[in-house]
Order: C-alpha cells, then sequence, then structure tokens
C-alpha cells in the first residue's frame, strides 16, 4: 500500500520514522549494581544510587554496553570508539534525579540499516544509543504511587531514518527488529512487558511532493495491533485534516488500548526543553576496537549445523535472523516452516532436537511443523503445553521410516499421544496400529481383491496399470489402513 | 594558634603515650564550648561518639609508624559531605530529615584510617557562597574577628579548625571553597587535581569542578589527610586511574625550582599589602621568580559561574520533597514542587539555578555554557604554557582579606568575586593549595596560592611545605 487514495482523488504518501526503546537483558541496572527484577516488591531493587540521593554518582554496567554494541553491529551500524553521556532534564517523580543519563550529540552508533524480510526494502538506522529507564507511576483515585525498581534498567533507543512507506513496512521492520533483538539475546523484547516500546512518527504528504508534511508522534503502543491501528488512525486524521484544509500542528499522541483511539498528550509548542548537557559525572565512552572485533566473532553465519549435531543456541554464537532464513530455504525446506523456525525459537529448538536424533529435515519439517502444528492447533495447544516429548515423536517418526507403521496410523498415533501423553510404541500396541507387515497376511488380502475385481485386473492387464491405485485401496481398507501402501502394491503386482 | 596539637604532633603524641585520645577529645569540648555559640562552625556535633571513640583508641594500640593513620586524631567534616546514618543538610531546609544511609569514600577512609569524626560544619547553603553567610543554619563567624566572614563556602571547616574545635578538617573546594577560608583564617587550605579525590558522596553542586579538600593547620597535616582520602575509587568514574605519588617533606625547595608570578592577579590587585605579605618568603629566600601572563584569568569567574551554575541547574533537580528531606503538601503535583522547592532553596541557591537553567536553554546554550566550555580549554592552554616557564605559579589566594558579615550580601558580584584567583585553578583541574602568609594585613591573615600542573599534586605539598618553613 504505497499510497492512500482520498475521495478528493489526491493521493497520499505516509513517512514513518521508527523510535524503539528495548530493555536491554541485564542483570543488574545501567548505573547501580541493583539487580534488574522489575516484578519484585515495589522499591525492592533500590539503592541509593537509582534513588538519587545527594552525593551518589553512576558507575557504567559494561554488560549493557556490550549488548548495545551487538544490537547495533546486528544493525549494520558504526559503533562510535568514543560516545558520550548527556543529561536529559525533566521534572517528574518517576525521575528520582530530575535528569535521565542518555546519549544526545555522540551516541554508541550510527548509520545502520535493516532489510525489512520479503519485502527487499532497506530501512536506514539512524543512531543507537544507550540510557537507563525511569520508575513506574500507579495512579489512584486520591494518589500516586511510585515504584522505583525499573529506574535506572538499562535500553537502548534504536532510531530508524523516516523511511517507512507504509503500516505493512512499519509491520515488518518492527518485527524484524525485535526478532534481531530476541536472537542476539540483546533483550526479552516481550512488548506487553514493555521491553519492545515503539514510538512511531508519522506524516503524510501528497504523492509527489518533496517536503515533509508535520509529524504526529504517537506512544503507549503495546502490541504490534496498536501500532498498526496507531499509524492507521493518525494516517487518516492527517489525510482528513489536509483534505479539510487544515493545519497539522506537530502532536505527540497517546494510544488509549481501551478505546483505541489517540490522546493528544503534547504539542510542539509547550514541548519540553530538555537541557541536554554532557554527564559531568561519567567519562566519555570508549569502545575498543579489539572489543567490537570480540563482539563480531560471536556472531555466526551460516551454522545451522544439523551433520554435527550441534544446536545454534550455543553459550556465544549469535545468527541473525536474515542469515537463519537464507539457511534453511537453502536446505530446502519450505519458505513458511522456515518462517516458523525464524520466529519462534521454541518450536527451532525441538526441530533442533529432532535433527540431532538423526530425523531428516524433511521428516521433521512434515510431522512438528505440519502434523503436529495441526494437531496442537486443532487442541488449542501451545508447543509448550504439548504432550509429546522430543524422544517419543523421534520414536513415531522412526516407526514409520521402518515401516511399523503406516502415514494414516501415525496421524492417528500422534493425535492420541497427543491426547494421553503415552509414549509412541506403547501407545500403537495398545490401539493395535501397527503396520502389517506380514507377508502371508498380505498375499490373503491381495487375493481377496483380486477375486472381488476381476474386471478392475482384466483392465490392468490390458495395460490400464493406473487402476492399480483402485486396488491398493481397496486392499488398504480390507486391512483397516494398517498396510504400507507400498508393501500392498508390491504384492499386488506380483500377482497380477 | 588553636591550642590543638597538628595532627602530626597529635599522631606522635600518641603513639609515644604522651597524650591520649580522650584529652584532646575534652580539650576540643572545651572550645567548642567557650566559641561554638558565637562562631557556628557546626551544623550537628557528635561528642559523645567522638568521647565514646576516643576510649576506644586509648584503650587500643597506637599503630606506632604506620602512615597514614589517624588512629584517634578528631576530625570535623563540611556538612555537604555524607556519613552514615547522620543527617547531610548542606546548610539547606530542603535536606531537613534527611539522613544519609551511606558513607562518603573519603569518610570511609578517614573512618577506616581510625579518625574520630567529631561533628558536621555548617557552609553557604550546598556550598554556593564565598562567606558561609548564605547558610539555613545561620551565618559562621570569623574566629580571628568576630565582625568578619571566615570566608567560604567552607567556612565552618575553617572556623572550627581556626578556634580549637577540631584538630583539622575536610572542605569541599568548587572555585575556591577551600583555599579562600583557609585564606581567611590563617590555615592551610589543599585542593588537589580534579579526580584525584573521589567524589562519591560528596552532594554535588558543580559536579565537573567540585574537589574535597582537607583544611588544616599546616601543610603536612594537609599532605596526611591527602595520603588518606586520595586515590582511585570504582565508585566514582572522574577518578585518576593511578594512586598519588609518594611524598617527601624535606621542607628543602630543589635547586633551579623557578615560581611563576602570576601577572594579572597581582596587577589587579588592590591592596598592595597582601601583595607584599605574599611575595616575601620568597624573596627572603630567594626563589627565582618569572612573571607568567595568563590574560584569561581574568575572565574566569564569569566562565566559572556559568559553568557552575548550569551544574547546579541540573545537580539540584532531584530535590523535589518526593523521596527525601523537606515535602510541602499541597494539592496537584505542579504545587507540590513549587512549594517545596520554593520554600526549601534559600535566595542565593534559586539564583543559581535560575540563572543556571537559562544558561542551558535551547537557543541560550551557545552563547552561555558552550562558550564557558571553549573558555575552559583555553585557559587550560594558558597554564600549560605558563609551567613551561615555571614549576609552579603564585598568587594570593583572595583579593582581599576576610571581609565583614553582611558586607557582600545583598551584592551577588562583589560577592562571586572573591572567586577571582581561586577560580582559575578549579576551571583548569589543577592542584591548588592556599599557606597564611606570615605578615597579616591589618592583623588579618593572607593566604599565598600556590599552583602546580595537574597530577603535580605530591610535588605542590612538597613545595608548599618547604615555603611554609621559610
Ligand atoms: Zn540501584
Amino acid at each position: 500500500m504505497p499510497s492512500s487514495k482520498s475521495e478528493h482523488d489526491t493521493s497520499y504518501e505516509v513517512v514513518i520514522g521508527i523510535e524503539v526503546h528495548t530493555q536491554l537483558a541485564t542483570r543488574s541496572k545501567m548505573f547501580c549494581r541493583c539487580a534488574v527484577d522489575t516484578d519484585a516488591e515495589p522499591n525492592t531493587r533500590v539503592c541509593p544510587i537509582c534513588l538519587g540521593l545527594p552525593g551518589v554518582l553512576p558507575q557504567t554496567n559494561d554488560a549493557a554496553i556490550t549488548l548495545g554494541i551487538k544490537a547495533a553491529l546486528a544493525l549494520g551500524c558504526e559503533v562510535n570508539l568514543e560516545s558520550r553521556w548527556a543529561r536529559k532534564h525533566y521534572f517528574s517523580p518517576d525521575l528520582p534525579k530530575g535528569y535521565q543519563i542518555t546519549q544526545y550529540d555522540y551516541p554508541l552508533a550510527e548509520h545502520g540499516e535493516l532489510e525489512l524480510p520479503g519485502l527487499g526494502k532497506k530501512i536506514r538506522i539512524r543512531r543507537v544509543h544507550l540510557e537507563e529507564d525511569a520508575g513506574k507511576l500507579t495512579h489512584g483515585s486520591k494518589e500516586t504511587l511510585v515504584d522505583f525498581n525499573r529506574c535506572g534498567v538499562p535500553l537502548a533507543e534504536i532510531v530508524s531514518e523516516p523511511d517507512i512507506r507504509s503500516v505493512e513496512e512499519a509491520d515488518a521492520y518492527l518485527k524484524e527488529l525485535r526478532l534481531i533483538l530476541k536472537a542476539l539475546g540483546v533483550s526479552d523484547a516481550e512488548m506487553e512487558r514493555g521491553h519492545f516500546r515503539c514510538e512511531p512518527n508519522i506524516s503524510v504528504r501528497p504523492v509527489g511532493q518533496k517536503e515533509l508534511g508535520v509529524r504526529s508522534e504517537i506512544k503507549n503502543l503495546n502490541s504490534f495491533k496498536a501500532v498498526r491501528e496507531g499509524i492507521e488512525r493518525a494516517m487518516a486524521d492527517q489525510i482528513a485534516w489536509l483534505e479539510q484544509g487544515r493545519e497539522i500542528v506537530q502532536t505527540t499522541y497517546l494510544w488509549d488500548e481501551k478505546a483505541r483511539e489517540l490522546r493528544p498528550m503534547r504539542v510542539k509548542e509547550t514541548s519540553a526543553d530538555y537541557r541536554y548537557f554532557p554527564e559531568p559525572d561519567l567519562p566519555p565512552l570508549i569502545v575498543k576496537e579489539t572489543e567490537i572485533e570480540e563482539i563480531k566473532k560471536g556472531f555466526t553465519r551460516a551454522s545451522v549445523t544439523v551433520s554435527q549435531g550441534t544446536t545454534v543456541t550455543g553459550s556465544h554464537r549469535f545468527i541473525l535472523p536474515a542469515e537463519k532464513r537464507k539457511e534453511w530455504l537453502d536446505k530446502g525446506l519450505k519458505k513458511q516452516y522456515v518462517e516458523i523456525l525464524v520466529t519462534e525459537p521454541e518450536w527451532e529448538r525441538y526441530f533442533m532436537q529432532l535433527l540431532n536424533k538423526e530425523v531428516s529435515i524433511k521428516e521433521a519439517s512434515t510431522w512438528l511443523l505440519n502434523e503436529a502444528r495441526g494437531v496442537m492447533a486443532e487442541r488449542k495447544e501451545t508447543l509448550s503445553q504439548f504432550k509429546v516429548p522430543v524422544k517419543e515423536m523421534t520414536t513415531l517418526i522412526g516407526l514409520l521410516r521402518d515401516g511399523k507403521l503406516t502415514r494414516p496410523g501415525a496421524k492417528e498415533l500422534l493425535a492420541a499421544m497427543a491426547g494421553q501423553g503415552k509414549g509412541a510404541r506403547e501407545l500403537m500396541e495398545e490401539m493395535d496400529l501397527g503396520a502389517v507387515s506380514d507377508e502371508g497376511l498380505l498375499q490373503e488380502a491381495a487375493k481377496k481383491v483380486l477375486a472381488q475385481n476381476p474386471d478392475v485386473c482384466q483392465k490392468y492387464r490390458k495395460g490400464k496399470t493406473g487402476v492399480i491405485g483402485f486396488l491398493v485401496g481397496q486392499c488398504m481398507s480390507q486391512m483397516r489402513g494398517k498396510a504400507d501402501p507400498n508393501a500392498v502394491r508390491r504384492t499386488l503386482e506380483k500377482l497380477l | 594558634m588553636n591550642g590543638l596539637p597538628t595532627i602530626a604532633e597529635l599522631a606522635f603524641a600518641l603513639d609515644q603515650g604522651d597524650a591520649k585520645a580522650v584529652e584532646v577529645i575534652a580539650e576540643i569540648r572545651k572550645n567548642i564550648e567557650t566559641h561554638e555559640s558565637d562562631v557556628n562552625a557546626y551544623v550537628n556535633l557528635y561528642q559523645n561518639e567522638a568521647t565514646a571513640q576516643a576510649k576506644e583508641a586509648d584503650a587500643g594500640e597506637y599503630p606506632a609508624g604506620k602512615t597514614p593513620d589517624l588512629t584517634g586524631i578528631p576530625i570535623a567534616i563540611k556538612d555537604n559531605i555524607c556519613v552514615r546514618g547522620w543527617p547531610c543538610t548542606c546548610a539547606s531546609r530542603i535536606l531537613n530529615g534527611f539522613l544519609s544511609p551511606y558513607d562518603a569514600t573519603v569518610v570511609k577512609r578517614l573512618k577506616a584510617a581510625g579518625a574520630i569524626i567529631v561533628g558536621k560544619t555548617n557552609l553557604d547553603e550546598f556550598a554556593m557562597g564565598a562567606s558561609s553567610e548564605t547558610s539555613a543554619c545561620g551565618p559562621v563567624k570569623n574566629p580571628l574577628d568576630m565582625e568578619r566572614v571566615p570566608g567560604g563556602s567552607s567556612g565552618g571547616s575553617a572556623a572550627a579548625v581556626a578556634y580549637g574545635g577540631a584538630v583539622a578538617a575536610l572542605g569541599s573546594d568548587t572555585g575556591g571553597s577551600v583555599r579562600q577560608p583557609a585564606a581567611f583564617c590563617g590555615l592551610v587550605g589543599f585542593r588537589p587535581s580534579y579526580g584525584r579525590i573521589s567524589r562519591y558522596g560528596l552532594v554535588a553542586f558543580a559536579s565537573s569542578l567540585d574537589q574535597v579538600g582537607p583544611i588544616t593547620q599546616t601543610v603536612e597535616d594537609a599532605a596526611i589527610l591527602y595520603s588518606v582520602i586520595a586515590g582511585p575509587d570504582p565508585d566514582d568514574s572522574t577518578t585518576y586511574p593511578q594512586e598519588p605519588e609518594e611524598m617527601d617533606l624535606t621542607g628543602q625547595i630543589p635547586r633551579g625550582t623557578k615560581v611563576g608570578v602570576m601577572k594579572e592577579c597581582f596587577t589587579d590587585l588592590q591592596d598592595r599589602r597582601i601583595a607584599d605579605a605574599v611575595m616575601r618568603p620568597f624573596a627572603d629566600a630567594g626563589i627565582e621568580l618569572v612573571e607568567v601572563s595568563l590574560p584569561l584569568v581574568r575572565l574566569s569567574v564569569a566562565a566559572y559561574h556559568l559553568l557552575a551554575m548550569s551544574e547546579v541547574s541540573s545537580n539540584l533537580a532531584r530535590y523535589d520533597g518526593i523521596r527525601y528531606g523537606r515535602r510541602v503538601e499541597k494539592l496537584g503535583l505542579k504545587d507540590t514542587y513549587f512549594t517545596s522547592r520554593g520554600q526549601g532553596f534559600g535566595d542565593e541557591v534559586k539564583r543559581r539555578i535560575l540563572i543556571g537553567t537559562f544558561g542551558l536553554s535551547e537557543g541560550y546554550i551557545d552563547a552561555y555554557y558552550n562558550t564557558a566550555l571553549r573558555y575552559r580549554a583555553a585557559l587550560a592552554t594558558q597554564y600549560e604554557a605558563a609551567f613551561e616557564k615555571a614549576d609552579f605559579l603564585l598568587s594570593p589566594t583572595a583579593p582581599t582579606t576576610a571581609f565583614k558579615l553582611g558586607e557582600r550580601t545583598n551584592d551577588p558580584l562583589a560577592m562571586y568575586l572573591s572567586d577571582v584567583f581561586t577560580a582559575p585553578a578549579a576551571l583548569a583541574a589543577l592542584p591548588c593549595i592556599s599557606i597564611p602568609a606570615k605578615d597579616t594585613v591589618d592583623g588579618l591573615p593572607a593566604g599565598i596560592q600556590l599552583t602546580a600542573p595537574r597530577w603535580k599534586d605530591s610535588q605542590l605539598l612538597e613545595f608548599a611545605h618547604a615555603v611554609e618553613q621559610i
């Protein structure tokens, strides 16, 4: 959807840039040694530093810096060997120092890009910088409570250039970005928990116009759905205002999740002057080239090492989603299966475990990504609720491979295993699903079918060999599906 | 002078068994009883704790020869440096009721060395002033002349040592707050290189300028305190990673030592008697003097205040009455902020917050804050050039001797100009010491200020010690 058409027949183009604040997956906070644990009892993960008591000074957390660099490298940014800390001032009860320590003129990294999967388009990344989070306010009817546990939690802010031209692109950008951050262990990136906060800025302009329109910014978007709706809303509003000839004022909106509406929060005239200035309590952030190289070594290219039986989630090996995608496609996996493996780590883990047990990619994709996924969908289960462990799934696939089980039998067995949580062999016997491989029984059934269908036999002998399918089907139903169709076919051919 | 031994003397006497810590504490107690109600040097006293600690020290062993050791030595701490479990008022109403849950690094180191902390000393509110008159706890008086100010902002620390309320004290120096009160009270005040002493636990005034420094009776005592509290600190990322160099206080001036006489400071000095008093020991000892010119020194007060006030507007934003200190509850957040801060801060602090906020505002930051930053870099370059010609630089510590109480309280500009000779070294992050001149001016002490290249703290102390002996 590159443009939207109005009733006046003017085509509009939307221009979107997105700021993402992602919570870095460190154990301790950005500038003190408090644990990061935002679920703990309020105000139990605090110290003089993150409470901003008189006289305290910040100390940077190396782990957070490393994660920031990792994210920046994954986004193809140039990491600045010297970046600086700055103070951003505003008054709020959840901001103990009256300023946030962030990076301003000299960010950690700049000039990256992210390719939108499937769309082939690249979105430029303007900058990646580090900062600390604020506390959390809970508004009651009479009073407001402050929890400082989140205060000082490390964040990376990732700012795109205004290269995004549609809701679909925005959606793809955010999903891919989140995937990268998760894949690298940079962030848990759980949106509903506020680990991945998206703040798009949106403007529209008539197609062909060079200058950008006036921006609307949206905060408090806590799901991909909200992001899409929010952007659509802002676009629609702006187009309507342009149509009406109204002047658009730069405004920051809050997304009202319940009403699914945009609520104006701040217009530009009254926007805050943050009085940024260099943080005197911290020296410049110096990153050594060797450190960057060391982190780069952690990025592994093409190492879905099926043959050696190692998993992809090694201790310090990271594969970017784009590389992983290519890797699987090259191995002949279907696109829709690749997407499952790239976007759903728990499925990837299960899949890799199957491969480690000498199950082929083809078998694993058929029985896990297709059949088992179907069973789970029917049962409305997630993978973690699925009652078939890797070992039993391997057994089931093995039974099928060895002809002990027919395809229909295997399907029936899988559904039963998912329901009862019993072992494959045990249940197969219990349900009497074992494939009949006894030559005598096969012969007996085949002879019976041939005798019942002399006319079909006639056709076959006259050269219409295609009719054998019908005979195989008859045999299969005779044997209640428990025979290997190939074996049946061979037996029939012999007799005919 | 104050009737008390110096740190060095007391440590020796305690080692020898010629003195007892309880006796010194009793002496101090007596001095406090006599002078404190008039001088107002202390915000809070902990005499019972001090006596108990002294008894404990006397009962234990004085680890002879182990330096640096301060076992049994009574020290006063400026009340903008945090001591665990005690209030830290910064002489401001806004910190009413606040108890520090932690020790500043310097306090931790003093305690570890066995020092007895006698009390927390009075200061200009949040250390903003040059006379110790802006304190919410009332002004401090100069024990040498009760009609005069002791200087500021560490006026309480200087006054306490001057009247015998402590053997030595810690102050803090942002633009001269250790050196100038030391000069006004006839004491030694040492501001080390920025980064030598941890600022962790020193309540921030202007972070890029603040340094803790000792106020003592002798240079030797300053050196002792310095060696206890200086050195890298993981809690302060701006500390210099290397330990200070060893010192050897021989009292000898190395041959060929050249002292640069800071031309602009002496030219601008109105009172020639101060110049004479400052110059005399160097002439007497025949030390080689060279004239050095640092024209930028003349702009230092303007630049210093722009930078310091900008940082003040940021550093003091945390005092909002939400988490600690004084809250004036009003309907709504904004009114609570306004009233808590409005009533909590004194006029001088408010003036600096307002000017600093303006100096950092969009559209003004280049004209003010950034210009001052550029000035700061240029000044450092002029110092470097001066140190090509001389080993140490000489100036008076202040343009006047102690002035009268109330004389400058209604003239902020005159008050700011008290920093004219002390601000430059602070801006250039250089080590700088004030020692009393032997000659007084109308009976009041004048300070000799010596500045050294950055990180040459030990050499500066050695030299100042030698000059002190002249
Ligand atoms: Zn903390």
